[in-house]
């Protein structure tokens, strides 16, 4: 899509605006909103935009859970292609676009293991049958979850990133950081809270426990 | 959806504490810690309160810097652009799904029909003419992502010259016309070659002087009727004549 496509994005704003519309839940970000809207309705500019913002959430996620960087480009590929494809099969009002680019690429991993256990199975054709790889599925949820925690996080502003990095990993308390960072105790607090919950927000609304 | 509101809830323990709580911090000292523990034993949904930012909490903590976003390479973006955008028949074999197997079945008795029907066209666009106008070269246009619109364009000869003949199906009664335009291949140049007669067909005349392996590219917008003279970028369908 090299060509700008100014009017399509000026129609993309004013279909947002539309008040009857039911959002999926009000703490999400109302771009994507939006954005899953236009993508929903076919329109051309969406494809890019989405891409630019969650190709590497797809990308990461294929990658940490085939450890293949082709295989992951593939799946990549695929995921956009599909969710393009199939635009109408998406309902903005159920769910969020990145939670459904998330499913439809946990969907392409998992057929990808499938694949690789089929070629094991025959290749094994004669084993026995403990010899067939159970799906990761756990473990790909796992991955899921921190792929997607590890993005929030890096989203936040700051102080919020470095107060939660401080909590997270360095496992101080909220007076500690509030004197190490010569902030109020209430300002950590509320950031704490604030953060949890866009961290807790992201993981249910991304579809990771889907 | 969980109770989570900013407002503090009466009755229930403060939003702040349940996240300090859900750290495994102690919320204050003495008196308030062993309050708040006490709620929780009597409370369900400030318990699920905790429970939830634990365990969101427990998984950040798991967080290595391999989970840090990796972009895809940028020839990913070009893939994807190129399966959507080109004419189904050239997509290479492996990257074909069964839908596109099946379009591009349809595409191809679609071009079968209209190949029929855009002869006959051409035949009688040219009466007058004694030499019979031959097919130079043909492409079938492809919708562009959020189109459901496809055609077929003809470029034949006639002793009056080249002509362009495009037919498109699908096409909405526009708000505005549509315009069909002659791209080169990078899309920077264009020549507007005319508007298409309501929604589906067109003749127009090749531009004298301008080489169709120049501006292979057949592009057909809908244009508002808003006197600018320029291409919308909103492109319907488009197709590539052959060299």
């Amino acid at each position: 899509m090299t060509s700008p496509r100014a009017r399509t994005v000026l129609a993309l704003s004013s279909e947002g605006s539309r008040p009857d519309v039911p959002r999926p839940r009000a703490d999400i970000d109302p771009d994507v909103v939006l954005l899953g809207r236009s993508f929903a309705a076919g329109d051309p500019e969406a494809l890019p935009e989405a891409y630019r913002r969650w190709s590497a959430l797809v990308h990461t996620l294929a990658l940490r859970s085939t450890g293949n960087a082709e295989d992951a480009a593939d799946i990549t590929q695929q995921v956009f292609v599909a969710a393009w494809r199939g635009q109408a099969t998406f309902d903005p009002d159920l769910g969020t676009l990145p939670g459904w680019l998330v499913t439809i690429t946990r969907r392409r991993i998992a057929d990808r293991w499938e694949a690789r256990s089929r070629e094991l199975r025959a290749v094994e054709a004669v084993g026995t049958a403990d010899s067939r790889e159970p799906i990761a599925d756990g473990h790909d949820s796992d991955v899921a979850a921190r792929v997607l925690l590890a993005d929030e996080l890096a989203r936040l502003g700051e102080p919020q990133k470095r107060i939660l990095e401080l909590a997270f990993f360095q496992d101080l308390t909220h007076a500690q950081i509030a004197s190490l960072l010569s902030l109020p105790l209430g300002t950590v607090k509320s950031h704490i809270r604030r953060s949890l919950e866009r961290l807790r927000t992201r993981l249910e609304v991304d579809g990771v426990s889907a | 959806m969980s109770p989570r509101d900013t407002a503090p809830r009466s009755g229930h323990l403060d939003p702040e504490v349940i996240a300090l709580l859900a750290l495994g911090e102690s919320p204050g000292t003495g008196d308030d810690f062993i309050g708040a523990q006490r709620h929780l034993q009597s409370c369900d949904d400030c318990r699920h309160e905790v429970e939830a930012f634990s365990a969101v909490a427990a998984t950040a903590r798991t967080i290595t810097p391999d989970d840090a976003l990796v972009a895809p390479p940028a020839s990913v973006w070009a893939a994807i652009d190129s399966e959507l955008q080109a004419p189904v028949h050239t997509l290479p074999v492996a990257q074909r799904s069964r839908r596109s197997s099946w379009f591009s079945l349809a595409a191809a008795a679609c071009v079968g029909l209209l190949l029929g029907s855009g002869a006959m066209y051409a035949v009688t666009s040219s009466q007058r003419t004694t030499v019979a106008p031959t097919i130079v070269a043909e492409a079938s246009l492809s919708p562009l992502p959020g189109s459901q619109a496809s055609g077929n364009v003809e470029v034949v000869s006639t002793s009056s010259g080249a002509q362009v003949l495009v037919d498109v199906s699908g096409l909405a009664k526009p708000d505005g016309f549509y315009e069909v335009w002659l791209l080169d291949r990078k899309g920077e140049k264009l020549i507007a070659l005319g508007v298409l007669d309501g929604t589906d067909k067109g003749t127009f005349a090749m531009p004298p002087g301008v080489a169709m392996s120049d501006y292979p590219v057949v592009d057909v917008s809908l244009e508002p009727s808003d006197g600018n003279p320029e291409h919308s970028h909103h492109s319907l369908v488009r197709g590539t004549l052959p060299a």
